[in-house]
Protein backbone atom coordinates (compact mmCIF):
# COMPACT_ATOMS: atom_id res chain seq x y z
CA UNK A 1 0.00 0.00 0.00
CA UNK A 2 1.97 2.99 -1.18
CA UNK A 3 0.06 6.49 -0.06
CA UNK A 4 1.27 9.57 -0.85
CA UNK A 5 3.19 11.11 1.55
CA UNK A 6 1.10 14.14 1.84
CA UNK A 7 -2.12 11.48 2.76
CA UNK A 8 0.16 10.08 5.16
CA UNK A 9 0.84 13.68 6.62
CA UNK A 10 -2.63 14.21 7.08
CA UNK A 11 -3.26 11.09 8.96
CA UNK A 12 -0.63 11.85 11.22
CA UNK A 13 -2.18 15.48 12.65
CA UNK A 14 -5.88 13.56 12.55
CA UNK A 15 -3.98 10.94 14.76
CA UNK A 16 -2.47 13.62 16.81
CA UNK A 17 -5.52 15.69 17.19
CA UNK A 18 -7.07 12.67 18.00
CA UNK A 19 -4.53 11.59 20.72
CA UNK A 20 -4.77 14.93 22.15
CA UNK A 21 -8.49 14.95 22.42
CA UNK A 22 -8.88 11.32 23.68
CA UNK A 23 -6.85 12.05 26.94
CA UNK A 24 -4.10 14.65 28.19
CA UNK A 25 -0.73 14.25 26.62
CA UNK A 26 2.12 12.45 29.05
CA UNK A 27 5.79 13.95 28.73
CA UNK A 28 6.67 11.38 25.81
CA UNK A 29 4.34 12.95 23.27
CA UNK A 30 4.60 16.40 25.09
CA UNK A 31 8.24 16.29 23.59
CA UNK A 32 7.42 14.89 20.17
CA UNK A 33 5.08 17.60 19.97
CA UNK A 34 7.29 20.23 21.13
CA UNK A 35 9.98 19.18 18.05
CA UNK A 36 7.13 19.77 15.35
CA UNK A 37 8.78 22.56 13.04
CA UNK A 38 6.52 25.05 11.59
CA UNK A 39 6.13 26.48 8.23
CA UNK A 40 4.76 28.86 6.10
CA UNK A 41 0.87 29.99 6.05
CA UNK A 42 -1.11 29.90 9.03
CA UNK A 43 -1.77 26.17 9.46
CA UNK A 44 2.13 25.98 9.37
CA UNK A 45 1.83 28.59 11.88
CA UNK A 46 -0.33 27.24 14.19
CA UNK A 47 1.64 24.08 14.39
CA UNK A 48 4.92 25.99 15.25
CA UNK A 49 2.37 27.86 17.99
CA UNK A 50 1.34 24.34 19.65
CA UNK A 51 5.02 23.58 19.59
CA UNK A 52 5.45 26.18 21.51
CA UNK A 53 2.52 25.57 23.80
CA UNK A 54 3.45 22.26 24.56
CA UNK A 55 6.85 23.34 25.12
CA UNK A 56 5.74 25.75 27.82
CA UNK A 57 3.88 23.37 29.66
CA UNK A 58 3.64 20.30 32.04
CA UNK A 59 1.71 17.07 31.66
CA UNK A 60 0.15 17.72 34.88
CA UNK A 61 -0.89 21.48 33.58
CA UNK A 62 -2.13 19.63 30.68
CA UNK A 63 -3.72 17.32 32.36
CA UNK A 64 -5.65 19.97 34.94
CA UNK A 65 -6.55 21.83 32.12
CA UNK A 66 -8.20 18.88 29.83
CA UNK A 67 -10.10 18.06 33.19
CA UNK A 68 -11.46 22.01 33.25
CA UNK A 69 -12.17 21.92 29.59
CA UNK A 70 -13.76 18.61 28.82
CA UNK A 71 -14.53 16.86 32.40
CA UNK A 72 -15.44 18.97 35.56
CA UNK A 73 -17.70 17.69 38.16
CA UNK A 74 -20.94 17.30 36.00
CA UNK A 75 -19.58 18.35 32.68
CA UNK A 76 -16.54 20.08 31.32
CA UNK A 77 -16.40 23.81 29.66
CA UNK A 78 -17.06 22.08 26.41
CA UNK A 79 -19.12 19.11 25.30
CA UNK A 80 -17.31 18.04 22.15
CA UNK A 81 -19.58 15.42 20.15
CA UNK A 82 -21.49 15.81 17.42
CA UNK A 83 -24.50 15.26 19.08
CA UNK A 84 -24.03 18.01 21.32
CA UNK A 85 -23.24 20.70 18.85
CA UNK A 86 -26.31 19.80 16.25
CA UNK A 87 -28.69 19.01 18.61
CA UNK A 88 -27.97 20.29 22.37
CA UNK A 89 -28.40 16.93 23.36
CA UNK A 90 -25.97 13.77 23.64
CA UNK A 91 -27.22 10.62 22.24
CA UNK A 92 -28.73 11.83 19.15
CA UNK A 93 -29.31 11.39 15.64
CA UNK A 94 -26.09 12.56 14.44
CA UNK A 95 -24.85 9.54 17.19
CA UNK A 96 -27.10 6.99 14.76
CA UNK A 97 -25.80 8.29 12.11
CA UNK A 98 -22.53 7.50 12.54
CA UNK A 99 -22.84 4.49 14.01
CA UNK A 100 -24.57 2.90 10.74
CA UNK A 101 -21.63 4.53 8.89
CA UNK A 102 -18.96 2.99 11.37
CA UNK A 103 -20.63 -0.48 11.07
CA UNK A 104 -20.53 -0.05 6.99
CA UNK A 105 -17.28 0.46 7.02
CA UNK A 106 -15.40 -1.89 10.26
CA UNK A 107 -14.60 0.48 12.29
CA UNK A 108 -15.40 -0.76 16.21
CA UNK A 109 -14.26 0.77 19.39
CA UNK A 110 -10.86 -0.73 20.87
CA UNK A 111 -11.87 -0.67 24.59
CA UNK A 112 -14.82 -0.95 27.00
CA UNK A 113 -15.38 3.15 27.36
CA UNK A 114 -19.29 3.38 26.67
CA UNK A 115 -18.87 6.94 26.02
CA UNK A 116 -20.57 7.92 22.42
CA UNK A 117 -18.49 7.81 19.92
CA UNK A 118 -19.44 11.10 18.00
CA UNK A 119 -16.43 12.48 20.48
CA UNK A 120 -14.55 14.72 18.30
CA UNK A 121 -11.13 12.98 19.07
CA UNK A 122 -13.02 9.89 18.34
CA UNK A 123 -13.78 11.10 15.15
CA UNK A 124 -10.21 12.01 14.04
CA UNK A 125 -9.04 8.91 14.90
CA UNK A 126 -11.31 7.55 12.86
CA UNK A 127 -10.32 9.54 9.61
CA UNK A 128 -6.55 8.63 10.39
CA UNK A 129 -7.78 5.05 10.45
CA UNK A 130 -9.98 5.57 7.10
CA UNK A 131 -6.69 7.52 5.57
CA UNK A 132 -4.11 4.39 6.17
CA UNK A 133 -6.35 1.70 5.41
CA UNK A 134 -6.96 0.26 9.52
CA UNK A 135 -10.86 -0.97 8.92
CA UNK A 136 -10.68 -3.54 6.59
CA UNK A 137 -8.77 -6.72 7.76
CA UNK A 138 -6.05 -8.02 5.83
CA UNK A 139 -7.20 -6.70 2.13
CA UNK A 140 -7.77 -3.46 4.02
CA UNK A 141 -6.41 -0.44 1.72
CA UNK A 142 -6.52 3.07 2.25
CA UNK A 143 -10.05 4.27 1.61
CA UNK A 144 -10.57 5.88 -1.76
CA UNK A 145 -10.87 9.67 -0.93
CA UNK A 146 -14.46 9.90 -2.03
CA UNK A 147 -15.35 7.86 0.74
CA UNK A 148 -12.99 9.49 3.39
CA UNK A 149 -14.78 13.25 1.68
CA UNK A 150 -18.26 11.70 2.31
CA UNK A 151 -17.38 10.47 6.09
CA UNK A 152 -15.56 13.82 6.60
CA UNK A 153 -18.67 15.96 5.63
CA UNK A 154 -21.44 13.77 7.52
CA UNK A 155 -19.48 13.38 10.52
CA UNK A 156 -16.75 16.09 10.94
CA UNK A 157 -17.90 19.25 8.88
CA UNK A 158 -20.99 20.26 10.46
CA UNK A 159 -19.79 21.17 13.58
CA UNK A 160 -16.08 20.02 14.18
CA UNK A 161 -14.72 23.72 13.39
CA UNK A 162 -17.26 25.51 15.46
CA UNK A 163 -15.91 22.84 18.13
CA UNK A 164 -12.36 24.08 17.45
CA UNK A 165 -12.74 27.75 17.58
CA UNK A 166 -14.42 27.41 20.98
CA UNK A 167 -11.63 25.28 22.28
CA UNK A 168 -9.40 28.19 20.87
CA UNK A 169 -11.64 30.40 22.49
CA UNK A 170 -12.45 28.74 25.77
CA UNK A 171 -11.47 30.10 29.30
CA UNK A 172 -9.96 27.23 30.79
CA UNK A 173 -7.46 26.44 27.78
CA UNK A 174 -3.72 27.38 27.48
CA UNK A 175 -2.08 24.42 25.77
CA UNK A 176 -5.56 23.35 24.33
CA UNK A 177 -5.91 27.31 22.75
CA UNK A 178 -3.27 25.75 19.80
CA UNK A 179 -4.82 22.56 19.59
CA UNK A 180 -8.24 24.61 18.98
CA UNK A 181 -6.37 26.65 16.46
CA UNK A 182 -4.68 23.85 14.68
CA UNK A 183 -7.44 21.54 14.81
CA UNK A 184 -10.15 24.65 13.02
CA UNK A 185 -7.27 25.68 10.18
CA UNK A 186 -6.76 22.11 9.72
CA UNK A 187 -10.15 21.39 8.93
CA UNK A 188 -10.77 24.19 7.10
CA UNK A 189 -7.35 22.82 4.73
CA UNK A 190 -9.64 19.13 4.72
CA UNK A 191 -12.63 20.79 3.08
CA UNK A 192 -10.71 22.76 0.33
CA UNK A 193 -8.28 20.38 -0.40
CA UNK A 194 -10.94 17.75 -1.12
CA UNK A 195 -12.73 19.85 -3.30
CA UNK A 196 -9.26 19.30 -5.19
CA UNK A 197 -9.56 15.60 -5.38
CA UNK A 198 -9.48 13.65 -8.61
CA UNK A 199 -12.98 12.37 -8.75
CA UNK B 1 -9.42 -4.73 -5.16
CA UNK B 2 -9.16 -3.48 -8.90
CA UNK B 3 -6.47 -1.25 -8.43
CA UNK B 4 -7.66 0.97 -5.80
CA UNK B 5 -4.52 0.55 -3.93
CA UNK B 6 -3.40 3.61 -4.40
CA UNK B 7 -6.24 6.37 -4.61
CA UNK B 8 -5.41 8.90 -7.33
CA UNK B 9 -4.40 12.11 -5.89
CA UNK B 10 -4.58 14.84 -7.68
CA UNK B 11 -1.07 17.13 -8.39
CA UNK B 12 -3.36 20.04 -7.23
CA UNK B 13 -4.40 18.59 -4.33
CA UNK B 14 -0.90 17.33 -3.41
CA UNK B 15 0.59 21.26 -4.24
CA UNK B 16 -2.25 22.59 -1.76
CA UNK B 17 -1.67 20.06 0.76
CA UNK B 18 2.17 21.09 0.94
CA UNK B 19 1.92 24.75 0.61
CA UNK B 20 -0.80 24.35 3.53
CA UNK B 21 2.19 23.74 5.85
CA UNK B 22 0.66 20.14 6.46
CA UNK B 23 4.32 18.72 6.03
CA UNK B 24 5.42 20.76 9.69
CA UNK B 25 3.50 17.44 11.01
CA UNK B 26 5.08 15.17 9.52
CA UNK B 27 7.89 14.60 11.78
CA UNK B 28 7.91 14.49 15.84
CA UNK B 29 3.73 13.89 15.78
CA UNK B 30 2.05 10.88 17.34
CA UNK B 31 2.46 7.65 15.47
CA UNK B 32 0.45 6.84 12.77
CA UNK B 33 -2.88 6.17 14.33
CA UNK B 34 -2.54 7.82 17.64
CA UNK B 35 -0.31 7.64 20.58
CA UNK B 36 -0.80 4.43 22.83
CA UNK B 37 -3.88 4.05 23.93
CA UNK B 38 -3.45 2.31 27.07
CA UNK B 39 -1.01 3.80 29.10
CA UNK B 40 -2.31 7.08 28.69
CA UNK B 41 -5.90 6.03 28.89
CA UNK B 42 -5.52 4.74 32.36
CA UNK B 43 -4.84 8.26 33.33
CA UNK B 44 -8.15 9.84 32.73
CA UNK B 45 -11.16 8.75 34.30
CA UNK B 46 -12.38 5.67 32.96
CA UNK B 47 -15.84 6.46 31.55
CA UNK B 48 -14.97 9.90 30.29
CA UNK B 49 -12.68 9.76 27.78
CA UNK B 50 -12.93 8.96 23.91
CA UNK B 51 -14.02 5.76 22.88
CA UNK B 52 -10.62 4.36 21.04
CA UNK B 53 -10.88 2.36 17.52
CA UNK B 54 -9.96 -0.79 15.54
CA UNK B 55 -11.63 -3.09 12.88
CA UNK B 56 -14.39 -4.97 14.24
CA UNK B 57 -14.75 -8.35 14.71
CA UNK B 58 -17.24 -9.01 12.06
CA UNK B 59 -15.42 -7.15 9.47
CA UNK B 60 -12.18 -9.68 10.30
CA UNK B 61 -14.36 -12.39 10.20
CA UNK B 62 -15.25 -11.55 6.45
CA UNK B 63 -12.02 -10.65 5.37
CA UNK B 64 -10.74 -14.42 6.85
CA UNK B 65 -13.77 -16.10 5.05
CA UNK B 66 -12.88 -14.22 2.04
CA UNK B 67 -9.48 -14.21 1.03
CA UNK B 68 -8.66 -15.49 -2.31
Amino acid sequence: MALDETEIIRARLYGLLGALLAVPPEDDLLFRVGSIEGADGPLGTALADLAAAARATSASDVQREYGALFIGVVRGELVPYASYYLTGFLHEKPLARLRQDMAALGIARADKNPDPEDHAGSLCEMMAGLIVGAFGGSDAVASPLLLQRTFFERHLLPWVGQFFTDLELAASASFYKAVGATGRLFIDVEENAFALAAA
Amino acid sequence: MSDHTKPKVDASRRSFLKAAGLASAAGAAAPLLGAAPEAKAMRAKPDQRAPRYRESEHVKKYYETNRR
